[in-house]
């Protein structure tokens, strides 16, 4: 049998990088998905108001568990209130969108076979922040704007695949990145637009809105992040191992018996809701969806069953640790989206550099 | 399972309308047999490929492939660095639900699949370390454990060292008359196909095509008709069989040499 | 054929399953906050019964509520928290209040800022309100809604008297106007020249003085209070006749509430008729006899090109209106005095002067503090109406004629 050739003997012994993450990388996300649970926990105990990491977990848990809460807690009031009322919904808005960011941006890179392309190179944060603006003339309620922002993203996302279907061009090509470019240039060019159409009382607040920011977070915004997020990521969860299978290109995963199409189609679905939902509740908080995945990759490998969960805990870690970040040691609200860029465009420059220019062009 | 492993009816396809790249092809591969591919650069043999894998829609004709086929493509560049057990196991998408991961089964399947072709020590090596034979070979053993009848390789030996040629040319013909697979190559060396193939195809251009038993369809004149150079047969005995090979004819080389004009002293 | 998979595939699902669970847990009820143990119960302005906690620790402020106010209609600085910006305490140290109360200018803690921005929802500081814990909360302009799903007593600043007396509740408006006589000039007001209801200071003086002293536990001190003011209000009135007035002065006093002008014997042209255009267009037409100044000096106006023409500009008669500024508070104890300042202005010859007087005698019965010569000079600003006709009356040491001739 072992007339196959042989490789150099050195390779063969070698432990790789490679071997390593195969053998102990499941630990990874299982330590992760516990780190972001305390995380959630620990940033409960940020605020003017006191709280230790005990208490915090004390009411969480109560909260969380199905169940009339006790007659007689070891709470005061007070506590739960800030718990309930002012801090978790904006936690939980917080990692949903990491989640989210993080799960989508990886789905995204899988399927473009592109390490270096996130949400907003796609045109759905652009679409989905243009709807907002949009929904905010209009002088919407809450629900509008979601509604709308979620419209705006799957439309921007139609332009930026329809223009490559007509261009002749598979999804997993430049011209694709590029038709995002365009679209997404063109939302945001509307939303200039709109932003001048605004009057003084709505302009301050949208633009606030469009940088990213997660004031103002109750548990109707939850409620609208959630379902999209964790509806979308589960199925987006299972579906990770065809993400491997997509990676390879068009031709080569056809020739495996999958279909192709149907499959890109609805990934591309699940992102745009993912990240339309992001959007519409919480601004345009760029960068993570590029991020994030590629410091999962270095982590836990290019293995999408692996990779998928890593990037979704890493990036609502991430998100995390900015927010609490902002809310802790800067006590001004700088908007989210306003670190994530200042912090993830160097990032981005690093990993082009280490990359060489890897997955960008080779077609 | 009828005999016929493949057949394409009437088969063309014009990416422009008008401009055929090839139109009006026919033939029968049967099953468990060896059939060749050849053609020039241009002349539309992946496009042909395309056709048969049902990626692309042909113009005319249809394609009917009775079994799974998988595909071994010419080159193979990975964006991510999957690890070659990971790639393996791609090779298992038949057989793992839409919804579902692959279980050990599949994983066993892909480590006996390496195994087979000698690999196994590989299996958690990144698959860009590897020599452009051994990938070839993951390959290979990818195409195998997806359990498909039909094998379609485009160009196999192309990017390969001689050493490496000759596995691969072994593999396939162990594929074949052990293992019974239907196998389809598509190759720019006729001796390559006069070795192993059954059957043979070759794209004269336009609607033209030679179709049938590859000791016949690679003639002296098929051949020079499709590249327009001069070839040789050769025939040779090798443990007691009688085998073909084919040597090209250097237009200049031919010559007798000359003496070399020593300048004047 | 079962196929044996990994069991750590689904490990996911567990901090899918958990985030899920803590969000679906944000629909319970909100926590309901228990009565406290000792309690006062206050109807606001808008009919809402708030439960003030006691001890009374305190209240918290919004932006638009300052401090001030509050400072002169309750006399309590130790019992306040405002929030606002570093600039806000910046024009506070200019106030009369923080001459009277200066321990309010240095407690940082009072001066916490983004309680509410004008760009985002105020979540943003709502918990060191809870920190702080103050009794209650006064929202003009600020949230109250959100302030009640916290669990704090939000006392809303507006609202319509005509819920409280459905209540059954004392008229928070009860002996506004102090009993002057109504304006000639009213029927004939153009569209729109009151608005807002506010006629008179008392409008909002007299509600703001009975609310807060009820806020603060005392709602004995109000009416005392109200009726100094109003007896004030009720000698001017007898000292100037203005019934038997035969010239009023016309004049322009913008940011006044409309009743105070016929209240001091003048004319506001504001009131005779309708004209559109510009300001500066407006006024060179109106051309009035007199005009206040809210800032700026007369000198500067004087100088200034485009009002060459205008008549009080070459009798002199541009003056700058005290109270602005230096007493940035509702009104209630400087509002007499300021009638009085403008009456003195308008009819010399019928009144006495008497406003450094009456000022000081306002500060003192109210705050128990003795405002200095210079500190009187800068509410009246003196300096700027220098060069104003009759304005001498207010310089201190400035005696009548009648005066010096009973000195000699």
């Amino acid at each position: 049998m072992t007339e196959a050739i042989m490789a150099d003997p050195a390779i063969s012994q070698a432990k790789t990088k490679t071997a390593w993450t195969l053998e102990y990388g499941w630990a990874i996300p299982l330590l992760l998905g516990v780190g972001v649970l305390v995380a959630i926990l620990a940033s409960l105990c940020i605020g003017a108001y006191p709280m230790s990491f005990a208490q915090a977990a004390r009411i969480v848990m109560h909260l969380a568990w199905p169940g009339p809460l006790p007659a007689n807690p070891p709470w005061t009031v007070k506590e739960i209130t800030v718990v309930q009322i002012i801090r978790l919904p904006r936690v939980l808005l917080v990692t949903l969108a990491g989640l989210g960011l993080g799960i989508s941006g990886t789905a995204l890179q899988g399927m473009m076979r592109n390490p270096l392309v996130g949400p907003d190179i796609v045109g759905v944060s652009s679409g989905a922040a243009f709807g907002g603006v949009l929904a905010m003339l209009w002088d919407f309620p809450p629900v509008g704007i979601v509604g709308l922002a979620f419209c705006g993203g799957m439309l921007a996302m139609a332009c930026t695949f329809g223009l490559a279907k007509l261009s002749h061009a598979g999804t997993d090509s430049m011209i694709t990145i590029l038709a995002g470019v365009f679209v997404g240039a063109f939302f945001l060019a509307l939303i200039d637009l709109i932003k001048h159409l605004a009057n003084d009382a709505q302009l301050p607040s949208m633009v606030f809105w469009l940088l990213g920011t997660f004031v103002g977070a109750d548990a109707r915004k939850v409620a609208m992040i959630a379902i999209p997020t964790l509806g979308g990521g589960a199925l987006l969860m299972t579906l990770r191992w065809r993400l491997n299978l997509l990676s390879l290109g068009d031709l080569d995963a056809k020739s495996l018996g999958m279909n192709v199409s149907v499959l890109r189609w609805a990934i591309l679905a699940l992102v745009s809701l993912i990240v339309a939902s992001q959007v519409a509740v919480s601004g345009v908080v760029g960068w993570v969806g590029l991020v994030v995945p590629h410091c999962a990759r270095m982590l836990v490998g290019p293995d999408h069953r692996r990779l998928l969960p890593t990037a979704g805990l890493l990036g609502a870690l991430f998100v995390l640790g900015l927010d609490d970040f902002t809310r802790a040691v800067m006590k001004a609200e700088i908007p989210v989206g306003v670190l994530t860029a200042l912090i993830g465009t160097p990032v981005v420059c690093f990993l082009l550099w280490k990359s060489q220019g890897k997955g960008w062009g080779r077609e | 399972m009828s005999n016929t492993a493949v057949e394409f009816h009437d088969l063309g396809h014009a990416y422009k309308p008008g401009h055929w790249v090839f139109q009006s092809y026919n033939a029968e591969v049967a099953r468990g047999s060896i059939f060749a591919l050849l053609g020039p650069n241009g002349c539309g043999k992946t496009t042909l490929l395309k056709a048969l894998l049902g990626a692309l829609k042909p113009t005319a004709g249809k394609v009917v492939m009775d079994g799974r086929s998988a595909f071994v493509p010419q080159l193979f560049q990975v964006t991510f660095d999957y690890s070659v057990l990971d790639m393996v196991l791609m090779g298992r998408a038949r057989q793992v639900g839409l919804f579902s991961q692959p279980s050990v089964e599949d994983e066993e399947a892909a480590m006996a699949s390496l195994e087979r072709f000698g690999i196994a020590h590989f299996a958690r090596h990144p698959f860009h370390e590897l020599s452009g034979g051994e990938r070839q070979l993951v390959i290979f053993a990818r195409a195998l454990v997806s359990e498909a009848e039909i094998l379609i390789l485009d160009e196999p030996t192309s990017a390969l060292d001689l050493k490496n040629q000759i596995v691969v040319l072994d593999w396939i013909t162990r594929l074949s008359h052990r293992d019974g697979l239907t196998v389809l190559f598509t190759t720019h060396h006729p001796h390559h196909a006069l070795a192993v193939a059954d059957n043979a195809l070759l794209m004269l251009g336009g609607s033209k095509y030679a179709s049938g038993p590859a000791s016949d369809v690679l003639s002296e004149e098929n051949l020079h008709a499709l590249y327009g150079v001069d070839l040789k047969l050769l025939p040779f005995e090798h443990k007691g069989q009688l085998h073909e090979t084919l040597v090209p004819v250097l237009p200049y080389a031919s010559r007798a040499r000359k003496e070399p004009q020593l300048p004047l002293s | 054929m079962i196929r044996k998979h990994h069991g750590r595939e689904l490990l996911w699902l567990v901090p899918f399953i958990c985030i899920a669970l803590i969000a679906v847990s944000l629909l319970r009820p909100l926590p309901r906050f228990p009565l406290p143990e000792h309690y006062r119960t206050v109807v606001d302005g808008g009919g809402n019964t708030i439960h003030i906690a006691l001890p009374f620790r305190g209240v918290a402020l919004a932006t638009n509520s300052f401090p001030s106010g509050y400072l002169e209609t309750t006399r309590s600085p130790q019992l306040l928290v405002y929030a606002g910006k570093p600039s806000d305490r910046g024009m506070l140290a200019k106030n009369a209040m923080s001459w009277i109360y200066p321990e309010v200018l240095n407690d940082d803690n009072l001066w916490n800022t983004r309680l509410f921005k004008n760009t985002s929802s105020p979540f943003s500081e709502i918990e060191t309100l809870l920190a702080y814990d103050p009794s209650v909360w006064i929202g003009c302009g600020g949230p109250p809604d959100l302030v009640r799903r916290v669990g704090l007593p939000a006392f809303g600043c507006g609202g319509s008297p005509a819920l409280r007396q459905r209540m059954g509740l004392p008229n928070l408006r009860s002996k506004e106007g102090c009993g002057t006589p109504p304006d000639p000039m009213r029927s004939h007001y153009p569209k729109g020249y009151v608005n807002g209801g506010w006629y008179f200071p008392e409008n909002y003086l007299f509600p703001g003085l009975r609310l807060s002293s009820e806020l603060i536990g005392h709602p004995e001190l109000a009416e005392p209070r109200i009726d100094a003011y109003c007896k004030i209000v009720a000698d001017l009135q007898q000292e100037l006749r203005p019934s038997s007035l035969t010239y009023r002065p016309r004049v322009q006093m913008v940011g006044e509430p409309k009743g105070t002008v016929p209240r001091a014997g003048m004319v506001d042209v504001e009131a005779e008729r309708e004209i559109p255009g510009d300001d500066a267009e407006r006024l060179l037409i109106l051309d009035p006899d007199m005009i206040f100044l809210v800032v700026g000096s007369p000198q500067e106006f004087e100088r200034d090109s485009s009002w060459q023409a205008l008549k009080a500009v070459q009798k002199h008669q541009v003056y700058r209106r005290p109270g602005q500024l230096e007493w940035w508070a509702t009104g209630v104890t400087f509002k007499p005095v300021l009638l009085r300042w403008l009456a003195e202005i308008a009819h010399p010859e019928r009144l006495q002067p008497n406003v450094r007087q009456l000022l000081r005698d306002r500060v003192m019965s109210e705050f128990g503090y003795r405002l200095s010569e210079e500190q009187i000079d800068l509410v009246l600003h003196v300096k700027e109406n220098a060069g104003s006709v009759g304005a001498e009356r207010f310089t201190r040491g400035y005696q009548t004629t009648s005066e010096q001739r009973s000195s000699k």
